[in-house]
Parts: C-alpha cells; sequence; structure tokens
C-alpha cells in the first residue's frame, strides 16, 4: 500500500487480507470525508460570512474582497489582494490568533514582534539600537539649536524605556545594552549656557518601588512614572512645587496598550490615571491650531471609549498646542516632545502662564519660527530614548 | 499561491477537487481521464498564472516547443543525425531559458568579477519552478531521445504532466517516464485519496507548525555579529537552520505527493529521513532523492558513470556536484556547497572507504550529520567568507566565548520545539503504539490528523497577523 511509503502512520495491515481491507477502507472513507468537509465547509462558511471592516484587536480596516480588473490580474495584485482578502476575513481569525499566541508562549517563546513577554505580565519593548553616529547628529542639532537662546533657561530631559527601567523582569538570559550609559553619553555631549540636562534614570527607578511606573501592556510612562519625572525637572527649575497639591485619578482600568496590540497577548489590563494639580480644571484655554479647535481640558474623555486610551492625554499628538492657563507666573514654556511628554504636561500648568507644545513629528515649520513667535522664558526637550534614537524629524525641525 | 494559504486550501483546493471528482459515479474510462486531465491541466495553468500572470507565457511556450521537440526526436527515429540535432535544440533551448532567467546575473557579475570591472545588470526576476518543470522537460526529451519513453502525441496529458500543479513550483521532480502510464490512466479510489490526505496534512504540518516556528533563530543570529557569537549559539543555529530546512523542503514534497495521490498520481518520495544517514553517500541517497536521481539519470550515467577510469570518475563526480549546487541557486556559495559534497563523496568511496566501516554506526551518524551541518552553513551564507566566520564561532577559532546570555535565552526559549522536531527528523514518531482495537486505532488516525489540519489553519492565519500601530504617533 503507497501509505508504507514513507512513515508507517496509518493503521492499515501490512498483509491485507479480504476483511482487512474492507475494515481500513472505513478509515479512508472517514478521513477523506473529514478532510474534503473541512474545506469544502470551510470555504462555504467563509464565503457566506459577513465580512469585517475593521479589527478592533489589530487596529486596521481589513481587506476587503478586491475589485477584478484586467491591470490588476495582469500585475499580480489582484491575486495578492485575493489572498489577504482570504486570511484577513476568515472565520475566528482573532480567536486563532490569541490561541496561537497562547501555543508560542507554552511552548517557551518569550517574544513575539519584537516585544518581550516578561514576568508580572509586562510586556517589553526591544529598545531603540544607540549608534554614537546618531547621538552625535541628534545632539549636534539640538546644540546649535540651543545656542542661538542663551538667556533662556533650558532643560533637556530623556527618559529611559521599560526595557532598562524593569530589566529585571526580562526573560533570563536577555542582556541589554545600558540605556543609563546611552543617556549619560548623550547628554554630555551637550552644551550651553542657562542649561541643564536631566538623565531621569534615578527618579523613575526610585518611583518603581511605589508604583508602576510604566504601563504593562503599553510602551509608555505611566502617570506616576511621568509624576516622578516631574518632580525632578521641578526641582532642577526651582518650581515650587510643595505649594500644589497633585490629585491622582483613575479613568481607565481597561486599557491594553500597543504592546498587548503587537503581540496579541491580552492577558493583562492597566489602569490609566490621570494628574490634576488642585483647582486646575477648567482654567485654561488649549488651542489645538491646525486642528482648528479650542478646549479648555487637557483630556479628551472621549479617546477612552476607544482602543488607544492613551490619547486621553491631549488628545493624542498634534504639531502645535498652545495652552494658556490662570497662573499668577509670567513664565512661558516651550516643550520639544514624544507622546512620552503628553501625560506630564498637565503637572506643569499651575507654573506657567502659558505652554507651547511642539512635536516635531508632526511639524512642517521650523522651530525657529515657534521661538519668534513667543517669548520664552523656559524650553523643555523631552523625549524617550526609543523615539529620540529612531528620531528623523528632529534635525530638520531644529534648523 | 503556496499550499500553505488560506486561498489555496479553502477556495482552489475544494473546488478543483469537486471539479475534478464531479462525474463520480461514472466508469473510470479513458474518457473520464480526458475530464479529469483537462480539469488538472486547466487548474494548473491558473496555479501558475496566480503568481506568475505574465511568465506563464513563457511556460507554455516551453510546452508546445518541447511538446514538437519530442515528437521531432521520434520521427527521425532513425536519422540519427537528425535525431541528434532536434535533441541538442531542445536542450539548447531548456538550458538557455533556464541560464538566461536563473543565471544571467550571476554570470554576468562573475565575469565582472574576472576582468574587475563593475557591470551595472539588474536580472529579471525568476520565474517561479523554472529550475523544476525545466528539468521535466528534460528528462522528457532525453528519454524520447534514448527511445526509452515514446513521444507524446497528445498535448494534453502532456502539458498536464509539465505543469501539474501538486509539484510545479518546488518539486518533487518527477520524471515523465515515471508517470507514462498514469497520464492516461491511474488509479483513483478512496484509499489513494485518504493516502493523499495523510501526506497533505503531514507536509503542512511540518511547514507551518515545525519549519515556520523554529525559522526565526538562525535568521536572528545571522543578523547579529556572527564572528562573536558563542559557541552555544553557533551550533544552536545551525541546528534550527538543519530542522528548518528539512521540515521546509520535505513538507513542501510531502504536500505534493500528498496532492498527487488525491488525484490519483504516484509520485516517487523525496524524503527519507535525511538525517539517520551514517554517511555522506547515504545522506544523498535520501535527500531530495528526485533531483538526485535526475542528475545521475541524465549527467552523471551519460557522463560514463563509475565505468571509467578513477580519474575520469573523480572528474564525473566533480562536475555533477557542482552542477548540483550550481541548481540550488545562482551564487558562488551554492557551487561551493555542490563541490563540498562532491569532494566528500570522492573521500568517502576512494580514500576513507575502509575506516568508515570499521568506525561505530553511532559515530558515523554523528559525524554525518555534523559534516550535512556544516553543508548547511555553506548553504545558507550569502558569501564564503560570512560562512567561514560562522563555522569559526561554531569552533571557537576567534575566540568566542562557550557560552553566553544570548545562548542562554535562545536555547531556553526553543529548546522544547527543537527536540521535539529533532526527534521527529530522526523517526521517532514513525511507528506510533497502536492498541488492538481497531474502532479506537481509526477514530486516533482521523482525530489526529484534522488536528493536525486545524492547528496548521490556526498557524498559517496567525501568520497574517498584522496590527496596526499608532505607534510612533
Amino acid at each position: 500500500m503507497d501509505i508504507h511509503d514513507n512513515e508507517n502512520l496509518i493503521y492499515v495491515n501490512e498483509d491485507p487480507g479480504e476483511k482487512r481491507i474492507h475494515k481500513g477502507n472505513v478509515v479512508f472513507l472517514c478521513l477523506t470525508v473529514c478532510f474534503c468537509f473541512i474545506i469544502g465547509v470551510g470555504g462555504f462558511v467563509n464565503f457566506i460570512a459577513k465580512d469585517r471592516d475593521f479589527s478592533e484587536s489589530e487596529n486596521r480596516v481589513l481587506a476587503s474582497f478586491p475589485k477584478l480588473t484586467l491591470s490588476s490580474i495582469a500585475d499580480g495584485t489582484f491575486m495578492k489582494n485575493f489572498e489577504t482578502y482570504m486570511s484577513d476575513q476568515f472565520v475566528l481569525r482573532d480567536r486563532m490568533i490569541s490561541l496561537k499566541s497562547y501555543f508560542d508562549r507554552l511552548s517557551g517563546l518569550r517574544e513575539s514582534n519584537g516585544v518581550y513577554i516578561a514576568d508580572d505580565g509586562f510586556l517589553i519593548e526591544k529598545p531603540s539600537k544607540y549608534t554614537a553616529k546618531k547621538a552625535k547628529a541628534m545632539t549636534k542639532s539640538i546644540n546649535s539649536f540651543m545656542e542661538k537662546y542663551p538667556e533662556i533657561t533650558k532643560m533637556v530631559a530623556i527618559s529611559p524605556n521599560a526595557s532598562y527601567i524593569y530589566s529585571e523582569k526580562l526573560p533570563s538570559g536577555i542582556e541589554l545594552h545600558s540605556q543609563y550609559s546611552e543617556l549619560k553619553g548623550i547628554l554630555n555631549r551637550l552644551e550651553g549656557e542657562n542649561y541643564s540636562f536631566l538623565n531621569v534614570t534615578k527618579a523613575l527607578k526610585n518611583a518603581k518601588e511605589k508604583s508602576d511606573v510604566f504601563y504593562r501592556t503599553d510602551h509608555h510612562w505611566t502617570t506616576r512614572g511621568a509624576y516622578a519625572v516631574f518632580k525632578a525637572i521641578a526641582d532642577k527649575w526651582n518650581l515650587d512645587r510643595k505649594s500644589v497639591e497633585y490629585e491622582f485619578l483613575t479613568v481607565s482600568s481597561d486599557f491594553e496598550g500597543t504592546l498587548a496590540s503587537k503581540t496579541g497577548i491580552h492577558d493583562n489590563k492597566d489602569k490609566i490615571e490621570i494628574c490634576l494639580p488642585e483647582n486646575s480644571e477648567g482654567s485654561y484655554i488649549v488651542s489645538y491650531e491646525s486642528q482648528d479647535k479650542r478646549t479648555t481640558s487637557l483630556f479628551e474623555p472621549s479617546k477612552l471609549q476607544q482602543k488607544n486610551k492613551y490619547e486621553v492625554f491631549l488628545g493624542g499628538n498634534y504639531d502645535k498646542v498652545v495652552i494658556d492657563t490662570v497662573s499668577k507666573s509670567r513664565a512661558t514654556l516651550l516643550i520639544i516632545k514624544d507622546s512620552y511628554a503628553n501625560c506630564l504636561i498637565p503637572m506643569l500648568t499651575p507654573y506657567f502662564a502659558k505652554i507651547i507644545v511642539v512635536d516635531p513629528r508632526y511639524m512642517t515649520e521650523s522651530v525657529h519660527n515657534v521661538m519668534d513667535e513667543y517669548n520664552f522664558s523656559h524650553v523643555l526637550f523631552l523625549y524617550n530614548l526609543n523615539t529620540f534614537l529612531q528620531d528623523t524629524s528632529l534635525e530638520d525641525a531644529l534648523k | 499561491m503556496v499550499f500553505s494559504s488560506a486561498a489555496f486550501l479553502f477556495v482552489f483546493l475544494p473546488i478543483v477537487i469537486g471539479l475534478y471528482y464531479l462525474p463520480i459515479f461514472r466508469k473510470n474510462d479513458r474518457k473520464n481521464f480526458r475530464y479529469k486531465n483537462l480539469i488538472l491541466c486547466l487548474s494548473s495553468l491558473l496555479f501558475y498564472a496566480w503568481g506568475e500572470p505574465v511568465y506563464i507565457l513563457l511556460m507554455l511556450l516551453s510546452i508546445v516547443f518541447n511538446y514538437f521537440v519530442g515528437i521531432d526526436i521520434e520521427e527521425n527515429v532513425l536519422d540519427e543525425k537528425k535525431k541528434k540535432t532536434a535533441l541538442l535544440l531542445g536542450v539548447g533551448f531548456n538550458i538557455f531559458a533556464l541560464g538566461f532567467f536563473k543565471y544571467s546575473g550571476f554570470i554576468v557579475s562573475s565575469f565582472g568579477g574576472l576582468f574587475g570591472a563593475e557591470l551595472e545588470y539588474s536580472p529579471l526576476p525568476l520565474p517561479i519552478g523554472i529550475s523544476f518543470y525545466t528539468f521535466q522537460i528534460m528528462s522528457y526529451i532525453i528519454d524520447v531521445y534514448y527511445g526509452t519513453v515514446k513521444a507524446q502525441r497528445k498535448l494534453l496529458p502532456f502539458m498536464t504532466y509539465i505543469s501539474m500543479f501538486p509539484q510545479l513550483i518546488a518539486g518533487p521532480i518527477v520524471q515523465y517516464s515515471d508517470i507514462e502510464e498514469q497520464l492516461q490512466e491511474r488509479k483513483v479510489n478512496v484509499e489513494k485519496f485518504a493516502a493523499g490526505v495523510i501526506f497533505f496534512i503531514r507536509g503542512l504540518g511540518k511547514k507551518v507548525l515545525f519549519a515556520n516556528t523554529i525559522g526565526s533563530v538562525y535568521t536572528e543570529i545571522t543578523s547579529g555579529d556572527i564572528g562573536k557569537a558563542s559557541v552555544v549559539t553557533a551550533w544552536f543555529g545551525i541546528i534550527c537552520y538543519t530542522l528548518q530546512i528539512y521540515f521546509d523542503f520535505s513538507g513542501y514534497s510531502d504536500m505534493a505527493v500528498g496532492l498527487g495521490k488525491m488525484f490519483g498520481f504516484n509520485f516517487c518520495k523525496n524524503f527519507d529521513l535525511p538525517y539517520i544517514a551514517t554517511s555522506i553517500t547515504d545522506f544523498w541517497r535520501r535527500w531530495h532523492i528526485s533531483l538526485s536521481s535526475w542528475f545521475r539519470d541524465y549527467v552523471y550515467i551519460p557522463l560514463g558513470g563509475n565505468r571509467v577510469s578513477r580519474g575520469r570518475h573523480i572528474l564525473n563526480i566533480l562536475i555533477v556536484w557542482s552542477l548540483t549546487g550550481l541548481w540550488h541557486g545562482a551564487a558562488w556559495n551554492f557551487v561551493a556547497w555542490g563541490a563540498f559534497y562532491g569532494i566528500l563523496l570522492i573521500l568517502e568511496k576512494y580514500f576513507f572507504k575502509n575506516i568508515i566501516e570499521k568506525t561505530p554506526m553511532f559515530l558515523r551518524h554523528v559525524i554525518t550529520l555534523v559534516v550535512v551541518m556544516l553543508g548547511w552553513v555553506l548553504f545558507s551564507s550569502n558569501t564564503l567568507t560570512d560562512a567561514l566566520t560562522y563555522m569559526g564561532s561554531m569552533f571557537g577559532t576567534a575566540g568566542n566565548v562557550f557560552f553566553d546570555s544570548t545562548a542562554k535565552y535562545l536555547v531556553s526559549t526553543h529548546i522544547f520545539p527543537v527536540v521535539f522536531m529533532s526527534l521527529s527528523a530522526f523517526g521517532a514518531f514513525s511507528n506510533l503504539p497502536r492498541t488492538k482495537n481497531f474502532k479506537v486505532n481509526v477514530i486516533v488516525l482521523c482525530a489526529g490528523y484534522i488536528i493536525i489540519f486545524c492547528l496548521c489553519v490556526i498557524y498559517l492565519i496567525s501568520e497574517t497577523y498584522n496590527p496596526f500601530l499608532y505607534f510612533r504617533f
């Protein structure tokens, strides 16, 4: 019998007598029917099942049935898109994906899609690669920007990432280059008057004893982490932070961040807190100039209904946000930042009459124009190391 | 379209099987097989056009041309000279097509290197499966020339033979003589179909559950600074690659054999537990059998085989194995890989024969495996320098540490699948225990394969997991 060709996995008698053959047929029939049933019915069910437009768990629009045209056939795009369509719209797709990620972990795998599956439910993104060349280029452009404004009080604060702060939770055997020394290498290259360089590693390490300073399912720091960094910034600038009370409020306890999406692991949920200086809410005007939008809140509660709940802070990232506060201070602050800053900015509002927030990744104009437009007393440059090392927009924006 | 895709498994395959077995209650006479061949041929052309909407013209041209070459050779059976001209024309055409599409870039850059010139040349993309179907066609016209098979006068069976989708894009290389009769008439029954299902699911499992899950380890190791890798890392990496390439390739062959059986064809087996080989000669009797047989029948034997002087025999072996290497890819590392095996086979045949016979089996097995793994280093490296660097790390020649944290991490996170797959590659699951109760066996068997199939579907759907990340926003 053919089946004996390779490996003897099928249970047929080696010397088939009449009866045995008959019995063997049951096996054959059974398998044939099962297989044809699965592919036939599977295909049919997929055919009649209603297509989904959007995948909540993958946060993207799923492929729809591709348009059939002569040119799309000739260049093969129809075929490619059809295959994507089939797998995107496959019934029980989400279930299959979480089952697979469960099997992966069962088999001992500790990383997925560039994310480490760390202890205590922490998902930790692999850090960006540090190169001296990149550090040199970035610090050079910051230096040449800052030296044009010698009288303004300036600070550069760069945060390490969870992969460093929570390195003890990484799977055993993972040894990463120390972000602390990378940060030191970067900050040592900065120079200028009225200028401070803040390595916030220690502040975060101390704070993590009391509460999570990074989300378990997202790549951002938590509001508690941001608060620790805020304190370090305030102390460096001698802001009278003792005179203001800060209150933490939980606004969501079912946050599943980007790292949960990336890995497909949905075992844990994070809580999102917001941090408010006392009596502050409603006491500012927040203008999103490019959006032609004004509000009186630094938070966007509607974002708590969507997947990326971190956008509750400032409504996400925009090129330029102008915050006018009721602070009695006369100081004005420019923050050049990435998304880490979004949850920290509310903490700074009692000390500045005006805060301008720019995100170079979304800016088309030069930051110098913003500098000319306002009369700043302070400039804060706030980034996290992963974004800093991958950044491609800052050098242009600072030119 | 690859076999391990939802579009193939749940759209293409059920439709083709449905059409193929539509006249299920009709007698399996010639007419019925003409219908079956027609369905198979059309679906194969669709299958090929699916991946290569343009190059299908090349394949059709090749089929039609060689169809006439075959007839032409047979027509001139009495005129040795004309017969030879027709053969040379056919072989020349095939080698030219293969050479033009597969090797032109390699030839240009090698010549450029020879004369110290950097030639600007961007080769055309390689038509899928051209190495496989060209070899099948050549087996046919050469056999017609030697008179071992009759020329196929009907275009449909000939076209079905060349374009048959189960083996079209990744083998096995089916020789015309093996399949000549089956093209006219073949057994199609439920036994064969079920055997096909078993082969297919086994192959799919090898590819999707085994090869695809282990593939990242070697890629990750070689993307780093391999010269500084620890000894354990280097060995673990090549073990993973060794497993991956076997399960990937033999998985694809098993799927092809399985699909062939579903349509009533028997293809020769292509892999026979190659990693249990106890010598290099033995390894090549078990690895990609259809390719070694092709080179044996159409290159080695025509060159005189071993019935020549010792020096000529050694030369023959070297020619055959350099070509075998080159067949795998248009780059020098493949030639080196082929020559590596050529030299080893010569050594085994002429110099170490007595020593090998005295060596205990276990040791022979270990040595063979190590040599094969070193071969895979050559095979997988982009340049010879990379290969030597990798081998250096395996033996710690650059002062590599024996064990480090990377090794600890890689081994600890992959040890279960690697052990399981190794056992499987050594044939540990080939004879599973069975109970005396026939019914239980039937249920276990069916359930087992169906579960494996479902797992494969889960895995291959998950591979397309593609979260959109508001990540850098």
